[in-house]
């Protein structure tokens, strides 16, 4: 176990070392400088700043910048002391000893201790916080020996908990300022206190969100930037015209709008990085309730009938590939490289007809077999033309297809709590895990209703076994092997088909260094800095 | 749309109706557009009026242009427009005169069947709000007193409802259809309809014919339709005209929040998709933003014309 | 006069209070009855614990029946508050005002631009029927009538920030500066700009059309005539008796614009970012913030109705033949 530390240690050394290689040349001209602002963009006013209840997307953008969680997690998807300088697990994985920093302080001076840290995991974690609350169901006990010792018991082995320790799903709060309050309407939810590189400033509604360096940062010299402003700009087009005129410097991954990528990736100034972020797919749900859709036959026609492809090209500029299984091969310990659904699946809209025939729906007079509905969230970007693409390629194969583009809460309503839907186009992360984010859309647990689970009705036991599994053995190998076999499964019934690996850009002006040192970048803000204009 | 012959039965002034209850005799008379002849005599007293203006021509040439675009929609078109028939982004040229969308869809095709959702929902919306506004008005001018009031109070409710808002609200809480979107910009369209023709009715049921027949025990719906209703046409005509302008705007505004139906290839729609493309491709916004202008611009053409033709005393000289 | 003119705006005044219980019936039952729950849209991209959904629900008052809720609803608008937002967590009549500044600003810049320009355009051509101007002010005010605000928006911010670079494409302040003072102003001024002149446009062309065609209209009556041929100097004729009549419709138009003007400002908001209420309109939908979106229904459909009443006042002003009921 030591040993597994140790090799994780040298790995990231050695990791370090080819980095700073890499960049040698860069660093010795350009010195990160301390000063300067960065102007991110982000969509809209969020409703709080408390990252430990939601996992919206616009308030971990923000207040990833302001909180800390116990690990980072960097490029190799390693999890990398934070609040944490080191920790240990037993080797049954059942108990994880974090010792913890000791010259952290809140914003507001008061000592960080592991009283804050077992505050938040037992009062808000895992009672309410939307990824995190599951792997805490987990945790038998979390003990605080010492100011700066803090024990996390489980009942039984959970694989992905390490990784989910970041400021992402695990944010600490501040016992001092939460314990015995009413966390939903504790008014530091609005002006949060944290222990990250930056401190809350000022919060203009509908307009912005600055946060300020924060110079008593355990980091000694960083954060190197003076101040980050948050600009919200709704229109998504907008956003790129603001990057374009110089207005703002940084747009992450979930603020761009891809369309307008090969327009900017003509532009000197501005650098593209992939893989600031973890994987997402797009995926067509089926609702395997009712007829046709209940036939796996129609399903696989389907399957044949759309060219993935095409959806790669002409909705997402050729950003990101279309997915070869039901477990993202980003993923690439849990990627069964012997399920590829661009070869099982590869468009063939003569499979798909044959396909529909044999399962007993020919074709009628006017040349049709069925119509079908497929519901979507009309404002997510690339749902409308990807429901197009879908209209007009399943059309030649003889299904209708209607359109039912609505907003995102009627889509909730429809799709995940009256399961009143044909197929559904969903988009969906990965949460970095199958344990996170993948299982949820396939096991009959999660046949319920609540949004972003089993929406499909999909049950199978020997799935179910395979992703248990998956979760709870406690060696990669194991886990893996598990999970290679249910994709396999998962590859002929297609409860759901994962349609895309979604590319993930983000995008700066080349003025801003230091960023994408983590998966989470958006969330790793200390080491950025901002050259001289 | 507010033109003239609105703008003086929009508030609730007293005097509101004194401009829009015309009086001109060529037109005014009882019993309306009676026999055949006469109603052949007063087309041709229109059409010399209508047609002395070359913009309300030119309105009815553009407005003629669409609708015929329209029914010939299937055959016009090269393409299904909702079909993937070539690469993305190919410029305006020979083999596709408009160029083609993001999706390598033909715009040429797309162009002409919006217009017919532009122009059903514009015909649709206006004609409902129309047949709401004309019964309200009549029931309310004609009535009077209590009827009268309450009826202008639900008026007036309407009225003082943000209109877009509501649309905005309605059809994304209801998700979109052209059904719905028809619905509601007419629910919420009729109230100057209903104003302007009760301004009428309280002009013209003072009116001799109109004490003559009550005199003669003609039954009162009778009165409404038959002995009033056709007095206040012209206006009415003149207004819904302008409220079919309207409808298309509001349609397009919906559209272009992503709002409409996206079963259907409308412009508003097309321009919501064009947004992205604004700067790649000019010729994606460029051509269904004309077809809106256009159509719009030929109903209000039309609307002015018509309205200088049957409102002589109002014309605008 | 004065006590008729007293009596009057007390009657006009009496008859608010029914529209705004209307709005509020209208709105608050088309927004809980349509499809989709409102505490689903608030939580993330995640299944949520059922916990939070429960205390979220009870918290938001949402486990109560309909009418109860309404009821509640409409005691506290009686004592003047609009209730909590459901997303931001903060009193709605707050945001809104946050919100309604910009808005008024842009929606005022409008309309004084329609009104100023609108009417000069007017007079001008009226003044010198079948001249150029006038010819170029029929077509313009044609145009302005008929072009689709959003697009115009889209044209001018292409034209003018994008290709030019003159002006500022998005938002009310610059970004990255914090300037104070004059320089705070003008640089508000400078977004203001665009998306002022799309939204004016069209009732820009209202304005200009309306006054031509009501001055040309009070510039043909007898009493223009009697006042020329009394030998009263031009310009007294033309601004003491003409205007002065043409004004009417004008102004009614003028008052009922303002409805519009939030309307289109919803959609000129959303081209160019402007922080507004429009805007707010169109994200509440999206969170399902009933209490804003209640909020926003209930303050436009007041601003409008005091509109309305200011319109009848200075028609009033205007005409003082008017007798009030």
């Amino acid at each position: 176990m030591k040993k597994a530390l140790l090799r994780r240690l040298g790995l990231c050394l050695g990791g370090a070392v080819l980095v700073a290689l890499a960049f040698a040349g860069e660093v010795i001209a350009q010195q990160p400088r301390r000063g300067g602002t960065v102007v991110a963009v982000i969509d809209t006013d969020p409703p709080s700043l408390n990252v430990a209840i939601t996992n919206g997307a616009t308030e971990n953008r923000v207040a990833g910048t302001i909180f800390s969680g116990l690990i980072w997690i960097d490029l190799k998807w390693q999890p990398q002391p934070y609040l944490a300088e080191s920790w240990t697990v037993t080797p049954d994985s059942r108990t994880y000893t974090f010792r913890l920093r000791r010259n952290v302080k809140w914003h507001d001076g008061k000592p960080f201790t592991s009283a804050d840290v077992k505050f938040t995991f037992d009062e808000i974690l895992a009672k309410y916080h939307p990824t995190s609350k599951a792997a805490f169901a987990h945790v038998s006990s979390v003990e605080t020996p010492d100011l700066y010792t803090v024990v996390v018991r489980m009942k039984e082995p959970f694989a992905p908990f390490l990784p989910l320790l970041s400021v992402w799903s695990a944010p600490i709060l501040p016992k001092h300022l939460y314990e015995g309050t009413d966390i939903f309407k504790n008014p530091y939810n609005l002006r949060p206190v944290g222990t990250g590189p930056f401190k809350f400033q000022d919060w203009s509604r509908g307009d912005r969100i600055v946060v300020v360096r924060n110079d008593d940062y355990f980091e000694p010299g960083q954060p190197y930037l003076d101040k980050i402003i948050f600009k919200m700009i709704p229109d998504v087009h907008a956003r790129a015209i603001a990057l374009e005129t110089g207005q703002v410097d940084y747009i992450q991954d979930y603020f761009f709008g891809k369309d307008a990528y090969p327009r900017l990736s003509r532009l000197k100034d501005l650098v593209f990085q992939p893989d600031g972020d973890v994987p997402g797919n797009e995926l067509l749900v089926f609702n395997v309730r009712k007829p046709p859709l209940s036939e796996r036959k129609v399903r696989q026609a389907i399957a044949y009938a759309i060219d993935r492809r095409l959806i790669i090209e002409r909705v997402h500029a050729g950003l990101g590939a279309p997915a070869r299984s039901a477990i993202d091969s980003r993923l690439s310990w849990a990627y069964n490289p012997q399920v590829d659904y661009q070869k099982q699946y590869a468009y063939d809209p003569a499979k798909a007809n044959a396909l529909l025939d044999e399962a007993g729906f020919p074709r009628k007079a006017d040349g049709s077999r069925f119509t079908l509905r497929v519901t979507f969230d009309i404002r997510r970007a690339g749902f409308l033309p990807i429901a197009e693409i879908f209209r007009d390629q399943l059309r030649a194969v003889g299904i209708q297809l209607q359109l039912e583009g609505v907003e995102r809460s009627v889509m909730v309503d429809k799709v995940y709590i009256n399961w009143d839907f044909d197929m559904t186009i969903q988009n969906l992360t990965t949460g970095g895990d199958p344990a996170i984010g993948i299982q949820r859309i396939y096991i009959c647990k999660d046949v319920r209703k609540a949004p972003f689970v089993n929406a499909s009705g999909y049950c199978n036991k020997e799935v179910d076994d395979l992703f248990e599994k998956g979760a709870s053995l406690t060696t990669l190998t194991g886990r893996a092997e598990a999970y290679k076999k249910v994709q396999v499964i998962l590859a002929s019934d297609l409860p759901s088909l994962v349609l895309t690996e979604q590319g993930i850009l983000d995008v700066a002006r080349d003025r801003v260094k230091g960023m994408w040192q983590s998966r989470l970048a958006y969330s790793f803000w200390s080491p950025v800095w901002v050259a001289k204009d | 749309m507010l033109f003239s012959t609105r703008a003086s039965v929009t508030s609730d002034t007293p005097q509101g109706g004194q401009l829009a209850g015309a009086e001109d005799p060529g037109i005014h008379e009882k019993g309306g557009w009676g026999t055949d002849r006469a109603v052949g005599r007063r087309l041709r007293v229109f059409w010399r009026r209508f047609s002395r203006s070359r913009s309300a021509v030119l309105g009815l040439g553009v407005v003629f242009f669409f609708t015929l675009v329209t029914l010939v929609a299937t055959w016009v078109a090269p393409h299904d427009p909702t079909a993937l028939i070539a690469q993305p982004f190919i410029s305006p040229g020979p083999r596709y005169p408009l160029g083609t969308d993001n999706l390598g869809r033909d715009v040429l095709s797309g162009v002409v069947y919006g217009a017919r959702v532009s122009l059903a929902v514009g015909f649709l919306a206006a004609a409902t709000s129309t047949l709401i506004g004309v019964i309200v008005g009549a029931i309310s001018g004609y009535l009077g007193g209590v009827t009268d009031a309450l009826l202008m109070r639900l008026t007036e409710l309407f009225q003082v409802l943000p209109r877009f808002f509501l649309a905005l609200l309605v059809v994304a809480l209801a998700g979109p259809g052209i059904g719905k979107i028809v619905f509601v910009i007419a629910i919420l369209s009729w109230p100057p309809m209903a104003r302007l023709v009760r301004a009428e009715f309280l002009s013209l049921r003072e009116r001799e014919f109109v004490e003559a027949a009550r005199a003669l025990g003609v039954a009162t719906p009778t009165i409404i339709f038959r002995d009033i209703l056709p007095n206040a046409l012209p206006s009415v005509i003149v207004a819904g005209s302008l409220d079919i302008a309207q409808a298309i705007l509001l349609e397009a505004g919906l559209s272009f929040f992503g709002l409409g139906d996206p079963n259907l290839t409308s412009w508003g729609g097309m321009l919501n998709n064009a947004l992205a493309f604004l700067r790649t491709a000019w010729w994606m916004p460029t051509f269904p933003g004309l077809g809106i202008f256009l159509t719009v611009l030929g109903f209000n053409l039309l609307g002015d014309g018509l309205n200088d033709a049957l409102n002589p005393r109002l014309r605008s000289r | 006069m004065e006590a008729r003119l007293g009596r009057y705006i007390l009657y006009r005044l009496a008859q608010v209070i029914p529209l705004v219980f209307g709005v509020i019936v209208v709105t608050f039952l088309i927004i809980h009855l349509a499809p989709g729950d409102p505490v689903l849209a608030l939580v993330g991209n995640f299944p949520a614990p059922e916990e939070y959904v429960t205390r979220l629900r009870q918290d938001l008052g949402l486990d109560k029946s309909l009418p109860v809720q309404l009821l509640h609803y409409l005691r506290k608008v009686a004592q003047g508050d609009l209730g909590y937002s459901f997303a931001q967590r903060r009193p709605v009549l707050n945001i809104i005002f946050e919100r309604m500044g910009a808005t008024l600003l842009l929606a005022g810049t409008a309309w004084l631009l329609a009104a100023v320009l609108g009417v000069a355009m007017g007079i001008l051509s009226s003044l010198r029927q079948y001249s150029l101007v006038d010819h170029a002010t029929t077509v313009a005010a044609l145009i302005g009538f008929s072009v689709p605000v959003f697009w115009l928006g889209q044209l001018l911010m292409l034209i003018f920030s994008v290709g030019l670079g003159w002006l500022p494409p998005q938002g009310m302040q610059s970004i990255r500066e914090e300037y104070t003072g004059l320089r705070y102003y003008l640089d508000i001024g400078a977004h203001l700009i665009l998306p002022a002149l799309a939204l004016s446009t069209r009732f820009l062309a209202i304005n200009a059309r309306l006054t031509r065609s009501s001055m040309l209209d009070a510039l043909g009556r007898e009493f223009i005539t009697t006042a020329r041929a009394k030998g009263l100097p031009e310009l007294r004729v033309i601004l003491h008796h003409g205007l002065r009549n043409a004004l009417l419709p004008v102004v009614t138009v003028m008052g009922l614009n303002v409805g519009f003007l939030f309307a289109g400002s919803a959609l000129v908001e959303t081209v160019f970012g402007w922080p507004g209420v429009g805007r707010l309109l169109f994200d509440s939908i999206s969170t399902r913030d009933y209490p804003i979106l209640l909020g926003i229904f209930v303050v436009v459909a007041l601003a409008v109705i005091i509109a309305n009443l200011l319109t009848d006042l200075a028609y009033a002003v205007l005409d003082p033949r008017i007798r009030y009921k």
